[in-house]
């Protein structure tokens, strides 16, 4: 692009030199046109001097000219015929007129070869030539309008101060014509450049247009017209996002829409979300589409309320709007992101990644929502893929228990591991690195290194310790018959453990896990679901998975003492988990309050702050 | 490209035609001292490029026979004049015929010397009971 605009700045400058070339070279006719005009009537005033002395010789005297003329018809013949000896094809009119008492002019005297006035015929010229009667001297005339001359040259014939006649003398245009000949190959080789410059410049503006249309093109998504990922390689590279906030926005089940109305509805969907984000956006603000159903916008920096603002703005916008498929309304949302303190973050990447992590927090806690965080300090960076990685490799990963206890003798039971990484000088809690490495085999590492920090300090300790697994953990292959190989060989390590299965993914292959989880049961383990009553929390999974132990989610505890609500949820969870004889763990036990609604609701086991933080076993 | 063709094509017309211009110009100027009043003035012309100037002049029509016209444009042909022909308004492109045709020939536009000349003759202004404005005065030749 930089050569093209040298190579465009280096052309204009020959298209302006070329320019000036051309309008010099007409310059110069007219100058050469004017001095040539000088020239002419320099020489015409000595022409004009013999005629007056011809005439003065041939009359003895001037007075009375008209007159005199008049009186002589053979005196005019010989005169014209004198006169018309003067006359060429560059001066084709030689004559003498008067002006009568109404103004007019008269021939007197008429040399011309051609279109020859006769003795008294009115001549009608330009008010110009009146001119002369004031300057009493030599006049030029130039004819613009007329085709057939160029200039008339006018001489005063006077008498005892008095103009007795005009001598005129019209010069034809073709004298100019010859003049514009001789020019015109200076002109036509100017007038060649010009064009062929031009016609290279105007080429080179095509190009120059083809090539943004193309950049264009390759940095548009073709789809919404929105920018794609490659102008946000060029974008990230070239400014600063410290000036923007950083927007990401998911639209939320959009595989069902294209799973039930076809992958045209989507399209459609995609493209009105994309219309309805630029509606509700500024011209300055840059909008990209940065996967399948998500974008990502840099919105220029106002202030964080202004932000919020303009984000609920887009939320509802797509929340109201009524999409229709063969007379069929449908409406879909949208969950939002914003990372409002990009200039927190050391890489762009990282700022982008947590802006991500709000959205998936927005998807987590039940969609359509804007999650931001309310201050800066309250930013958790996470750690990248390779950093995780690094750190697993160099040993940096160890966990600490927290103890689970029985609320009526105030003893631990058995202690929950919790997942740590640390490097030289911080501690990484899993918030900062799970989600980055979900699904990847580095995380299947990490559950393995878990896995044997715990099983070995139950060997060591002799403690019941709970660890934490998903259903994914569950169903790789790899990481099951390890874990059944260990505790097959180890029998008495099963008895201590406890596992913790997150509700953080929707149960599938609900048969295999429900299998595998016999196998590890009958070896003595016991099976807990955590966090029940948030993110996929299903009742029916007690028929489905052999169930041991219910830990309700620490959120609906945490506020069981302000919110009706939390207490009906906990209440009607202890009652099922009574009914069908499975043990319940409070979780975020925090205070003296929730122990003594939790006693009264007659849950034995509780977990949080109030007992102890985790620590090391 | 076509449209750049055309504009150049109708710029070297008008360029060369500005002559017809300059007459199309005086023509009206003559006729609308002459008439008026006239909405439409029937004119017989004898010079077909005379014919193509006035007939692009509005408010002339051109008329095919001499006796339906309001004005007779004659060039060179002194027939046409006959005592039927003189009672109308008669206007001439060559001084030589005016001169000649002096007791007929209202006035006329003709080129001398490369310039516009006009002349109306006053005793035909009055035998027709014309009056021209105070601008085209300065054109009446009470004998020639």
């Amino acid at each position: 692009m930089k050569n093209l605009r040298w190579y465009l700045l280096l052309l204009s400058t020959i298209f302006i030199a070329v320019a000036i070339l051309f309008l010099q070279t007409q310059k110069t006719e007219r100058q050469l046109s004017t001095n040539l005009q000088k020239i002419v009537t320099d020489h015409t005033y000595f022409l004009a001097e013999n005629i007056q002395e011809l005439l003065q010789k041939k009359l003895s005297s001037l007075e009375n000219l008209p007159k005199k003329l008049k009186m002589h018809p053979s005196l005019r013949r010989d005169l014209n015929q004198a006169l018309s000896l003067l006359s060429t094809p560059t001066f084709p009119y030689i004559y003498i007129v008067y002006k009568d008492h109404r103004g007019h002019y008269r021939y007197l005297l008429d040399g011309s070869k051609k279109d020859r006035g006769e003795f008294n015929q009115k001549i009608d010229v330009s008010p110009k030539w009146n001119d002369i009667f004031q300057t009493r001297k030599p006049l030029v005339i130039s004819h613009n309008k007329l085709e057939t001359l160029w200039i008339t040259y006018l001489y005063p014939i006077i008498y005892k101060n008095k103009i007795e006649a005009i001598l005129a003398i019209d010069f034809s245009s073709h004298f100019l014509k010859v003049l514009h000949n001789a020019l015109k190959p200076l002109k036509y080789l100017s007038a060649f450049i010009f064009a062929i410059v031009s016609f290279l410049l105007i080429i080179v503006i095509f190009q120059v247009y083809i090539y943004l249309k193309t950049k264009k093109e390759s940095l548009t998504d073709s789809l919404t017209g929105l920018y794609n990922r490659t102008f946000l390689r060029h974008f990230l590279e070239n400014h600063n996002i410290d000036n923007y906030y950083v927007f990401m926005f998911d639209i939320d089940h959009f595989k069902s829409i294209n799973d039930t109305y076809g992958h045209k509805v989507g399209d459609h969907v995609l493209q009105t979300i994309a219309h309805l984000l630029k509606q509700n956006l500024r011209g300055e603000d840059i909008l990209i589409r940065y996967g399948g159903e998500e974008f990502l916008g840099f919105i220029k920096k106002s202030s964080p309320k202004n932000a919020v603002t303009i984000a609920e703005r887009i939320r509802k916008a797509v929340e109201n709007y009524k999409f229709n498929v063969n007379e069929h309304d449908f409406s879909t949302t949208l969950s939002i992101g914003i990372n409002l303190y990009p200039e927190r973050f050391k890489k762009t990447t990282n700022a982008l990644k947590y802006a991500d992590e709000l959205l998936y927090i927005a998807k987590r806690s039940g969609r359509n929502k804007v999650v931001y965080q309310k201050e800066p300090s309250s930013i958790v960076q996470s750690l990248s893929a390779t950093k995780i990685k690094e750190l697993i490799e160099e040993g940096g990963i160890f966990c600490q228990f927290q103890p689970i206890v029985d609320i009526k003798t105030q003893k631990p039971i058995k202690y929950e591991a919790l997942v740590r990484l640390k490097d030289k000088t911080n501690i990484y809690y899993p918030n900062q690195f799970l989600s980055n490495i979900h699904f990847t085999t580095l995380y299947t590492l990490l559950t393995q290194k878990v896995l044997e920090i715990v099983l070995d300090k139950i060997e060591k300790t002799g403690k019941h310790i709970s660890i934490n697994l998903s259903f994914s953990d569950i169903t790789d292959n790899k990481l099951y018959h390890n874990l059944l190989t260990t505790l097959t060989l180890k029998k008495e390590l099963a008895s201590k453990l406890t596992i913790e299965l997150l509700e953080t993914e929707a149960l599938e292959h609900k048969e295999l896990i429900a299998k595998r989880l016999r196998e590890l049961k009958n070896l003595g383990i016991s099976v807990a679901v955590d966090d029940f009553g948030s993110g996929y929390s299903n009742f029916t999974i007690f028929q489905e998975l052999p169930i041991d132990i219910l830990k309700i989610d620490g959120m609906l505890i945490k506020n069981i003492a302000q919110d009706r609500i939390s207490y009906s949820i906990v209440d009607a969870i202890t009652q099922f988990a009574d009914n069908i004889g499975i043990k319940t763990i409070a979780e975020f036990v925090e205070n003296e309050q929730i122990i003594q609604i939790l006693k009264d609701l007659g849950i034995r086991y509780g977990q949080g702050y109030y007992f102890s933080k985790p620590t090391d076993l | 490209m076509i449209r750049i063709f055309a504009l150049l094509f109708t710029a070297v017309l008008l360029y060369s035609e500005e002559t017809s211009q300059i007459q199309k110009e005086i023509y009206t100027q003559i006729l609308t001292s002459l008439f008026p009043k006239k909405s439409v003035i029937k004119i017989w012309v004898e010079n077909p490029r005379t014919l193509l100037v006035l007939n692009s002049i509005p408010f002339v029509h051109i008329v095919s026979k001499p006796k339906n016209a309001d004005v007779l444009v004659i060039y060179k042909n002194s027939k046409i004049l006959s005592p039927q022909n003189c009672n109308k308004i008669v206007l001439c492109e060559s001084y030589k015929l005016i001169k000649k045709e002096k007791e007929c020939i209202t006035g006329g536009f003709f080129w001398h010397k490369g310039r516009p000349n006009i002349i109306f003759l006053e005793k035909n202004l009055h035998k027709h009971h014309l009056h021209l404005p105070k601008e085209m005065e300065q054109f009446i030749e009470d004998e020639l």
